[in-house]
């Protein structure tokens, strides 16, 4: 794979995953904002509704980025304890699984979003937001997820250490698993 | 054989839950077990703001929504919050008769067919101190869940406050909120005595929760079977509002019962609403066009 | 083929598609999948209105944010000070510092309403400090995994509140009934820490010297901060400023400027906070979103609904439908979160146990016990996926490491069956008119 490419892929998952981090950020900031606007009884509308959707910009947009780093987490009691050869074979159907599991949420979470903006589906709260729009983060982010997912079946494939394993092994070798300074 | 699932958002004690279980077991013995429906109450299978696209998509056949939540959609839907629009339940079953052609077209058009609609029984202020005007509401931190509520909020004078319906008990005992308007049915739900000491029936509004079935599902049946759910379902609409009239007193007996005041609503309360709703009426139907005003037009004259 | 079969199987094909090192949430999926595959043409359709509806949610939001006040916290010298300043008070109890990890998730749950966000949060905090002070890992892991659930059992509670709506009883009669189940569930914690510390001698790291009052009030200075922060968050609350959800975000606000004040709050450390928080957050919800599709799956196959009916078939005693009621949630914990357990199962189980006598905001605190064992019961186990972020070790390992808290729990549940009292007189005290 060229090192363009591979600097491609990863700046996707860290671009993504910077989305996900601000979306966080953005609900801290929405939830301190209503709280002071109350005190001066002003009304922050559609807050709650935007703050949930942020939730969901979270969760699927730092999805790619937490699976390299490994911190996606699995049972890894028996393919940690297989032999070189035999792991490979695991990770190797594990990863396409996934990538069929992922490729399936996609297509629906996609066709979902859509469905939403053909009725025009509006959210209930004071502010009628578009739902198709918030809802697109899911197909987006498990996508670059599934980019992620197939990226990793290569490397595997090549017969090298998926990053997900170097990361949880870096992390093993530092000792400390919540100090992560 | 037709296995349809149905959704439902409240919990299972609630009086519309028992008419829509009532209501679907009247279908299959009516329908002599050919359809056979699956109903998840208290919002087990989908929450109350994915049911009607569930059942427009297919996902499930049956749903029950309040029709007031979809105000965003068509102002026409916002009609039952309208406050001191229908102050009573008789005014209310007119206004239901009245609206009933014009939300089955709007239905209609979104692949739903309408089956029945149910009133929610009388509504009114929660506070903990006396409400004998307008005035006493003036400065109240006023919990609001929608567009309507918190245009009459402002109107009042008071804050508009947005808080979820599961915070609500918290945000009273602990003072983000100190007044609210709400059914003494849900009252009951919400063991309302326990966060706040007065209820103040007004009849500030009578919402309606509708019950409906996805069309291409529904002519997928025998005429003979859709008829019989037709007829089910006039059945349960006229359960479902006998319940809701009965609920009015039951609820407020609870309500004293459990150490609430019930308190008679003044009559210079009542007519300062009515002015605010008048005035909300009006902005009502600058929004919901002709269909509206029509609606309007025939429900005064 | 029948229910009982169903559940066995799907049960099994869990075990193998997490056994076998596919993610967890995709496991999750998976199942999810295979189960609505069994009953409805479509599962697509439910899998994305479960994706969209689990993750986007207003209460689901404090999740995030306790997390990363966590993140903020393990930045500052919060938790080095925490200990200093209790350490000269708890020399002479066995275990020591151990009793922290109690003091603190019982605190901690007092402001959060979620076990993954209490659990996360103490672990962050109290994890490498003990380490580094030598005490015993296994005993620490698994203190820190159980009482984490007291997030759940000491008020504000999510899961109380989804309890409440769906029995229709009153919100703050079940918090209130909460705190002293919480409390003896805290007690029996410690005294399982204090006997096992005894038996253990050998495993204790050695005692600092002995102090005068003066010196340990001096020393116990540094508990300061700590105490300001929750005295915020706390006051937050109850002065009527914010709601429970928001005071999360209360939370992230005074522990950035508790990080200001004591000069630890960097750019980078800000970035390292927020990325960290970000991370534990996406993959605690994806879970949750799958766990979220798999109880979909599960209304429509109707088998938790079923379990429940054929307990109310047996037409049971009061006492034997609680012991089979306790069998039935452990079941369903295994491999069901605990919001799900309640949903799937109240439209059956509570007229049922009202009929056998028993009263709602007892069946509540029960309901709520069960859930707390469910979070630390493999293989699906909230609290356990936490404990895995944090501290790398396998999910087997951890379950053990909290066994015995787990029977803590188990006592307790059968400590309040005998005397519902522990449960009902608090909110009848405080709530009589
Ligand atoms: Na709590
Ligand atoms: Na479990």
């Amino acid at each position: 794979m060229s090192a363009l490419l591979r600097r491609a892929l990863d700046g996707l998952y860290l671009l993504s995953a910077g989305l996900a981090a601000l979306s966080l950020f953005g609900i801290f900031f929405v939830m301190m904002a209503q709280v002071f606007l109350r005190q001066g009884n002003i009304q922050l509308p559609g807050a709650d509704d935007f703050t949930a959707y942020l939730c969901v910009a979270t969760t699927f947009f730092a999805l790619a980025y937490t699976f390299k780093r490994g911190e996606l987490i699995r049972v890894g009691l028996f393919i940690d304890k297989a032999g070189a050869g035999l792991r490979r074979v695991i990770e190797l159907a594990v990863l396409t699984l996934a990538a069929a599991l992922v490729g399936y949420i996609v297509y629906w979470t996609f066709s979902d979003a859509m469905f939403s903006r053909e009725i025009e589906e509006v959210a209930q709260g004071s502010v009628p937001f578009l739902i198709w729009i918030p809802k697109l983060a899911i197909p987006l982010g498990s996508g670059i997820l599934l980019i992620a997912i197939l990226d990793e079946l290569l490397v595997v494939l090549r017969g090298q250490k998926p990053s997900y394993v170097r990361a949880a092994e870096e992390r093993a070798a530092r000792g400390d698993f919540s100090a992560e300074m | 054989q037709a296995r349809w699932q149905m959704a439902t958002p409240y919990p299972d004690g609630n009086f519309h839950t028992r008419n829509n279980r009532a209501f679907i077991e009247a279908v299959q013995t009516a329908t002599g077990g050919r359809v056979q429906v699956q109903m998840h109450s208290n919002a087990s299978l989908l929450p109350m703001a994915q049911i009607k696209r569930g059942v427009q998509q297919g996902q499930v056949q049956l749903g029950e929504i309040l029709l007031s939540a979809y105000g965003n959609e068509d102002p026409f839907f916002e009609i039952d919050g309208v406050p001191m629009l229908a102050p009573t339940i008789a005014q209310a079953r007119r206004l239901n008769e009245l609206t009933r052609p014009f939300i089955e077209a709007r239905f209609q058009r979104q692949g739903l067919s309408l089956l029945y609609t149910v009133a929610w029984p009388n509504s009114g202020f929660y506070t903990n101190t006396p409400v004998d005007t307008l005035e006493a509401l003036r400065g109240s931190r006023f919990r609001t869940f929608s567009v309507m509520t918190n245009r009459f909020a402002t109107l009042i004078g008071a804050n508009p406050a947005l808080i979820q319906a599961a915070e609500v008990p918290q945000a009273f005992a602990t003072g983000v909120v100190n007044a609210m308007v709400t059914s003494a049915a849900t009252g009951v739900d919400s063991s309302a005595w326990d966060f706040s000491r007065i209820y103040t029936p007004v009849g500030f509004t009578h919402t309606r929760n509708a019950v409906f079935v996805n069309r291409r599902a529904f002519e997928a049946l025998s005429a003979a079977d859709q008829a019989a759910i037709r007829t089910a379902a006039a059945a349960a609409e006229a359960s479902g509002w006998r319940l809701a009239e009965e609920a009015i007193a039951a609820s407020e007996a609870t309500l004293a019962q459990r150490g609430m005041t019930v308190a008679r609503p003044t009559p210079a309360l009542l007519e300062a609403l009515d002015r605010i709703g008048q005035e909300m009426t009006r902005e009502w139907v600058a929004r919901a066009g002709e269909d509206g005003a029509r609606v309007i037009a025939a429900y005064r004259g | 083929m029948d229910m009982l079969n169903i559940a066995l199987l799907l049960l099994v094909l869990l075990c193998l598609l997490l056994g076998s090192g596919l993610w967890i949430a995709l496991a999750l999926a998976g199942t999810g999948y295979v189960a609505m595959s069994l009953v409805n043409p479509t599962p697509g359709l439910f899998l994305a209105s479960a994706y969209w509806e689990s993750t986007g949610s207003w209460t689901l939001a404090a999740l995030p944010m306790f997390i990363w006040m966590g993140e903020i916290l393990f930045r500052t010298k919060l938790s080095e000070e925490l200990f200093n300043g209790l350490a000269p008070w708890v020399r002479r109890i066995p275990g020591r510092l151990l009793h922290v990890n109690i003091l603190a998730c019982g605190i901690f749950g007092s402001v959060s309403g979620s076990s993954a966000a209490t659990c996360a949060t103490v672990s962050k905090i109290a994890l490498p400090e003990l380490k580094r002070r030598g005490y015993d890992e296994r005993v620490a892991i698994g203190s820190l995994a159980t009482a984490g659930t007291l997030g759940i059992m000491i008020p504000p509670s999510i899961i109380m509140v989804v309890y409440a709506v769906a029995a229709e009883v009153s919100i703050v009669r079940v918090f209130i009934a909460g705190m002293i189940p919480g409390a003896l569930v805290m007690g029996l914690f410690s005294l399982y820490i204090i006997i096992w510390a005894l038996l253990n001698p050998a495993k204790q790291p050695a005692a600092g010297p002995g102090m005068s009052l003066w010196a340990k009030l001096k020393q116990s200075a540094q508990l300061i901060p700590c105490i300001l922060l929750i005295v915020t968050v706390m006051g937050s609350m109850f002065l009527g400023w914010t709601t429970a959800t928001e005071a999360a975000a209360f939370g992230v606000l005074g522990s950035l400027v508790l990080a200001a004040v004591t000069r630890c709050l960097t750019w980078r450390s800000f970035v390292d906070s927020l990325a960290g928080a970000t991370r534990l957050s996406c993959m605690i919800m994806f879970i949750l979103a799958g766990a979220a599709f798999l109880t979909k799956a599960m209304a429509l196959t109707g088998i938790p609904a079923a379990l429940a009916a054929a307990v109310a078939a047996a037409e049971l005693g009061p006492f034997a439908i609680i012991g089979i009621l306790t069998v039935v949630y452990l079941i369903l914990g295994t491999a069901l979160d605990g919001v799900s357990m309640i949903v799937l199962t109240t439209s059956v189980v509570v007229p049922m146990v009202q009929l056998a006598g028993f009263d709602l905001v007892w069946f509540g605190i029960f309901i709520i016990l069960l859930v707390e064992i469910a979070e630390i019961s493999p293989p699906l186990g909230f609290n356990l996926f936490v404990m895995q972020t944090m501290t790398g070790k396998e999910q087997t390992e951890i379950a053990w490491a909290a066994l015995p808290f787990f029977m803590m729990l188990v006592v307790t549940v059968v400590l309040i069956t005998i005397f519902p009292g522990i449960v009902t007189w608090l909110p009848d005290y405080l709530l009589r008119q």
